[in-house]
């Protein structure tokens, strides 16, 4: 086993005298450390500058998004109509316009955010609001014929067929 | 220890270190040369720091050892970006004119391949204890595993280097060192 392990020992002997004749000097291997360390130093301090400008870059853009929007909700934290007839109708009169209330919150900075938001999701769609009385029905005509107020009434004895000129619904009324 | 004291003391390991990053980069000196300078660039950096806890050649040993597994890591990765033919051509241009300068002797050339043919863990423990004198305990501490382990990968690559070195006969030129230690001890 003795034998064994000194023969191994051999081997590497003449394995670390053949390693010690091709061994750079420390002094080159220690400089070439020093240069490789002022190389990534300046590396280094290029990627900062590449770093800090482009964080500067995200932060102003995202400051000025920031502020884009937050002077969108204030410009829209107005009182909004809730409803406005477009076509006032002859014998009725709308009512008054109507104001969103504002419910009253113990922290009114904050709140009037979300308050904006609520209006603004309410107010999007903005159906033109019509009265009920109004309104109607688009199959309305099929209900109507040609010719129908013969069969509603009767024409006077000196009325001649001729002299009923309205014949359609619209020209009746 | 100062920066002073650090660099006398890595100027005093360093043939040393030189083997050990020899034998950690499969014998290639360009690499070995680029991994001890790696270690000085992070000694120099502070990234690896001597606290005292082993010896400062089982430490240094550590950080060689380590740095080279890194190396290797990032050339296999470049490796795979780059073009294959031209990086084979390299290889054996420099591996062939290696061969051809250091090792003279048939003998010398057998061993490295049989060394190089050991499993890596193997392959260590042996340099460990036989090139640098290190203990089985220091070497498990090099090479971060448990003392029995070592000692395993150190019977199995004694015995896998007896059957690949089989009827070499070993002549007593090398055989100089008197301070050598027959049997590595554990402590």
């Amino acid at each position: 086993m003795k034998q064994e392990e000194e023969k191994i020992r051999k081997l590497f002997q003449q394995l670390s005298e053949e390693d010690e004749r091709q061994t750079p000097s420390f002094a080159q291997n220690w400089n070439a450390a020093l240069l490789r360390q002022e190389k990534r130093k300046a590396q280094w301090s290029g990627w900062r500058v590449v770093v800090g400008a482009a964080l500067l870059l995200v932060l102003g853009v995202g400051g000025a998004g920031w502020w884009l929007y937050v002077r969108q909700s204030t410009q829209q934290s107005h009182p909004v109509e809730i409803a406005n007839s477009d076509r006032p109708v002859d014998g009725f009169t709308p009512p008054p316009v109507s104001l969103l209330p504002i419910p009253p919150s113990r922290t009114p900075v904050k709140n009037a955010h979300n308050i904006t938001r609520r209006q603004r999701r309410f107010v999007r769609p903005q159906p033109t609001a019509s009265l009920i009385s109004q309104w109607r029905s688009p199959t309305e005509s099929l209900l109507h014929i040609p010719g129908e107020q013969l069969f509603k009434r009767v024409p006077g004895l000196d009325e001649s067929f001729v002299n009923i000129k309205a014949t359609s619904p619209e020209q009746i009324n | 220890m100062n920066s002073h004291e650090l660099r006398v003391e890595l100027e005093k390991h360093h043939r040393e270190g030189y083997g050990w990053a020899l034998s950690c980069c499969a014998r290639n000196p360009a690499e070995a040369e680029n991994v001890l300078q790696a270690v000085y660039l992070k000694v120099l950096q502070g990234k690896a720091r001597f606290d005292g806890r082993a010896s400062f050649k089982t430490w240094l040993f550590a950080v060689i050892r380590r740095t080279a597994i890194d190396e290797r890591r990032r050339q296999w990765l470049r490796r795979l970006r780059m073009d294959r033919y031209e990086e084979s051509i390299g290889n054996t241009a420099c591996a062939e004119g290696a061969d051809a300068a250091i090792y003279h002797s048939e003998i010398r050339v057998l061993f490295r391949r049989a060394l190089a043919e050991l499993p890596r863990r193997q392959r260590e423990v042996l340099q460990l204890v036989f090139y640098h004198d290190l203990s089985l305990a220091e070497a498990a501490k090099v090479m971060e595993v448990s003392l029995g382990s070592a000692r395993t990968h150190y019977e199995r690559g004694k015995q896998r280097l007896r059957q690949l070195m089989k009827g070499v006969e070993i002549s007593d030129e090398a055989g100089r060192g008197e301070n050598q230690k027959a049997v590595p001890t554990t402590e």
